[in-house]
């Protein structure tokens, strides 16, 4: 299994107990099946609640989650020589309680080609090859081309053959596209690309992959046996990809053509489906032989080597990267260019990349930007390089979400989105492709996401805007893989009812997450959250968030959620001034607690209106008792007896008693007068 | 109305009733002067003197309508000293309520300081019961002779 891929076998040794899943199958991971193990996933035996089918299932892993989109294509597609998935999604394991990603299979009726990569390929006979291997599989290659879908895994140990020498693809759904293939398998730019950076790609790459299986069994060896990765490309660049595999062996005269076709370096040139149907149709063909990239008249010395062609000297100049940023500021690389290799276009491209670069890097260093788009003008077909990182052009948000927890990468994936260093690799290509459209759109919408580095948005947002279906990789969640927003909750209650969320259950990635999948508009309270220090509006903030998710996709009744929020943001209710109005929030507090609704706790905890209103009345009733307080103050120091008050209050005493008796008088005086 | 409209209506009046206004202006002296000398605003005292004055004035004016407001009738009547007698007294009767009653209201208020102050002290425990210790804060910040204290409102 390849070193970057996570073993995950012994981790999830404690699954015994059957669970079902979408009523239709019970998984059964007490029966391991380490013969149909795909790299970082574990194979359990399955079985049918419907029907006798023999099954299995894998269980994937979140860090290198499964092909999502790709899945739910493939499902539809039935061919008996290639696995396709018979069902596929999330199910808790009672075990542990987590929930995990499984995709489950029909159990393939013969073994691998090798148990695992590393182990010699047996040489077959060229009749086996034609008729088991390469005429078995057209359906399979004609189903994918016919729909645009990428296999990505076609390598020896991912082919199963029947007792009968007959052919049968692997699955290729569990891990991210070609995220599993040796480089060997890989076109040169795909292998020049990370792991995680090489991407669905094209169906032509798969072309290429079947190309070198043809050639490794036609030759029956590991080919290019002891090379690293590295020399492997280099081989390919420097002698092209048939010379560097088959080169002077002698391979079955057959075979010779599919080979060239499929080896061809140049995607134009390959063959695809309808080259290899006429071919097994019996019509020979003569495959172009591609060219070599031009020599050029003196060579470059470079990182101690000298170099003839400019792919070599780009390829060198990725794994030199300080060497080259020397290498751009001096003029060695124009003049060489322009005279030695005669491209002045090239040249012009170079000096381009320098002069322009500076001004377009906003962020990072505009030297690290020259040495990336000068090797897009050595090299168009590389990959886009800059710095560690090598990553298709269609791969960046893929490569992203791969490599998110790796240190230093997400700032390096950041830079190329905010250099434009997609756009100026789409601009450096010699040939324009439909599928360009597509991949601009793609980018812009990444840069959309990263525009605003607010939580909710940033690297974060780009990961799950777009990669579909990634699963939430907060530390928050666990291990629970959730690929589906109404998961998130109640993954988030499972991982505080086992008391292992001690803050605010809310980060970057869940509201990132979140924000990918809700209706609304929420950036104001996304901004709430941009100081994680200021812990009540933070808490407050992810209340509101986690009673808006529980609104829009359930479940109703969150308990361990709800008392967890409620002991974060019970000081806010003793922040209360009113004391009867305190103990009425405890208590509401309780009862939302015990129901589990976040929704109320939510419009009790982090209510504005009912703190304005606290605040008005208390401020009222801190006047009121400044003011009877200085009445006091007053009445204790003879104030009301004070000469000065008895006389005003005589005053008016007297005028009111000799008011009311001269009334009486009046009153006395007009009766006697009148009677 | 202001002051001068005033004035002028009470010439008008005391010109078209001039028997009457004499009589007044004799028997009713002691709350002119009072008018003079009292300097509140409210005028309480003017007040307490001149309305008994008026009541006493008020049985020789009378007469002085029911003879035909002449003025013989009106010199006759301040002639009489038991017209002058009647009025005056009852001016003095004012007097000596405005002079007294400092005595009952200084009684009164002595009594009563202890049991508002009491009131005040228990309102302002239900402020603290209710809004807490905290209500107390601007009271202790403001120093209490910067305190305008009102009228006593204290219910």
């Amino acid at each position: 299994m390849p070193a970057h891929i996570k073993e995950i076998a012994n981790e999830l040794a404690h699954l015994q107990q059957p669970v079902e899943f979408e009523d239709k199958f019970r998984l059964l991971p007490a029966e391991r099946l380490p013969e149909l193990q795909s790299p970082g996933t574990l194979a359990i035996a399955a079985a049918s609640l419907k029907g006798n089918n023999s099954l299995f299932a894998l269980i994937c892993q979140k860090e290198a989650a499964p092909r999502f989109s790709m899945i739910r294509l493939m499902s539809r597609v039935s061919c008996p020589v290639m696995m396709t998935p018979v069902g596929s999604g999330t199910v808790i394991f009672p075990d542990d309680n987590i929930r995990r990603f499984v995709l489950v299979y029909e159990r393939p009726s013969g073994k691998r080609l090798i148990p695992e990569v590393g182990h010699p390929v047996p040489k077959l006979d060229e009749d086996t090859i034609i008729n088991g291997v390469i005429h078995n599989l057209l359906p399979a290659l004609s189903e994918l081309s016919s729909r645009t879908l990428m296999h990505r895994a076609i390598r020896p140990e991912n082919i199963f053959m029947s007792s009968d020498g007959r052919a049968m693809l692997g699955e290729c759904l569990s891990t991210p596209a070609a995220y599993a293939q040796p480089v060997l398998y890989e076109p040169i730019d795909s292998g020049m690309a990370d792991p995680s950076g090489r991407g669905d790609g094209g169906v032509l790459d798969d072309f290429y992959s079947f190309g070198v299986l043809l050639a490794e069994l036609a030759m029956g060896k590991t080919l290019l046996k002891g090379k690293s990765d590295e020399q492997i490309i280099e081989a390919k660049i420097k002698l092209g990809s048939y010379g560097a595999l088959v080169g002077q062996t002698r391979v079955p005269l057959k075979l010779m053509e599919p080979l060239r076709g499929l080896l061809s370096d140049d995607p134009h040139e390959r063959w695809a489906m309808p080259d290899i149907e006429m071919w097994a149709n019996g019509r020979h063909l003569s495959p172009k032989q591609v060219p070599l990239p031009p020599k050029a008249v003196r060579s470059i010395s470079f990182a101690g080597k000298d170099y003839l062609t400019a792919p070599m000297l780009a390829n060198a100049m990725r794994l030199n990267w300080s060497e080259s940023k020397g290498l751009i500021q001096s003029d060695h690389l124009d003049s060489w260019v322009r005279r030695a290799l005669s491209n002045d276009d090239m040249g012009d491209l170079i000096v381009l990349a320098e002069r322009t670069s500076h001004a377009l890097a906003t962020t990072g260093s505009g030297d690290d930007r020259a040495v990336s788009a000068s090797i897009m003008a050595l090299d168009p077909s590389a990959p886009i390089i800059y710095k560690d990182v090598a990553v298709r052009v269609d791969a960046i948000a893929q490569a992203t979400a791969l490599e998110f927890f790796e240190p230093g990468k997400v700032e390096q994936f950041l830079d190329i989105i905010r250099m434009k260093l997609s756009q100026a690799w789409v601009t450096s290509q010699t040939r324009t492709k439909p599928e360009f459209v597509a991949i601009i759109k793609q980018i812009e919408h990444l840069a959309q996401n990263v525009k605003s580095m607010v939580p909710g948005y940033g690297m974060e947002r780009a990961v799950y805007a777009g990669n579909e279906g990634w699963p939430c990789m907060s530390p928050l969640v666990g291990d629970n893989y959730v690929d589906d927003v109404r998961n998130l909750l109640p993954a988030l209650e499972s991982m505080v009812a086992a008391g292992r969320i001690e803050g605010a259950p809310v980060d970057r990635h869940i509201l990132a997450f979140a924000m990918n999948h809700m209706r609304g508009n929420f950036d104001a309270l996304l901004k709430r959250f941009e100081d994680p220090f200021n812990r009540d509006v933070y808490n407050g903030a992810s209340l509101r968030i986690l009673s808006d998710m529980q609104k829009q996709f359930g479940p109703p009744n969150l308990p361990a959620l709800s008392a967890h929020m409620a002991n974060l943001l019970i000081d806010s209710v003793e922040n209360f001034h009113n004391t009867a109005f305190r103990k009425q929030l405890r208590e509401a507090v309780e009862n939302a607690t015990t129901e589990g609704k976040l929704t109320t706790l939510q419009s009790i905890l982090d209510n504005s209106q009912i703190k304005d209103q606290d605040q008005v009345g208390f401020d009222q009733a801190q006047v009121i008792f400044s003011n009877l307080e200085a009445q006091a103050t007053w009445l204790e120091q003879g104030g009301l007896v004070s000469n000065e008050n008895v006389r005003h209050v005589s005053e008016k005493t007297s005028a009111v008693i000799s008011g009311v008796c001269s009334s009486l008088a009046l009153v006395l005086m007009t009766i006697a007068w009148v009677f | 109305m202001g002051r001068l409209p005033l004035l002028l209506v009470i010439l008008v009046l005391a010109a078209v009733l001039m028997p009457s206004a004499i009589l007044l202006a004799v028997l009713m002296v002691p709350s002119l002067v009072v008018y003079v000398i009292d300097r509140n605003p409210h005028r309480y005292f003017t007040v307490t003197i001149s309305l008994p004055n008026f009541c006493g004035v008020l049985s020789p004016l009378t007469e002085l309508w029911e003879r035909g407001q002449t003025f013989d009738g009106a010199f006759s009547a301040i002639a009489d000293p038991w017209n002058m007698m009647i009025a005056y007294g009852a001016a003095g009767l004012g007097w000596v309520l405005y002079l007294g009653t400092p005595i009952f209201v200084s009684s009164y208020l002595s009594i009563s300081t202890e049991g508002k102050i009491k009131s005040i002290r228990r309102y302002q425990d239900d402020l603290i019961d209710a809004w807490g210790e905290g209500v107390k804060q601007s009271a202790n910040i403001a120093p209490a002779d910067e305190m305008e204290p009102e009228e006593q409102e204290v219910s």
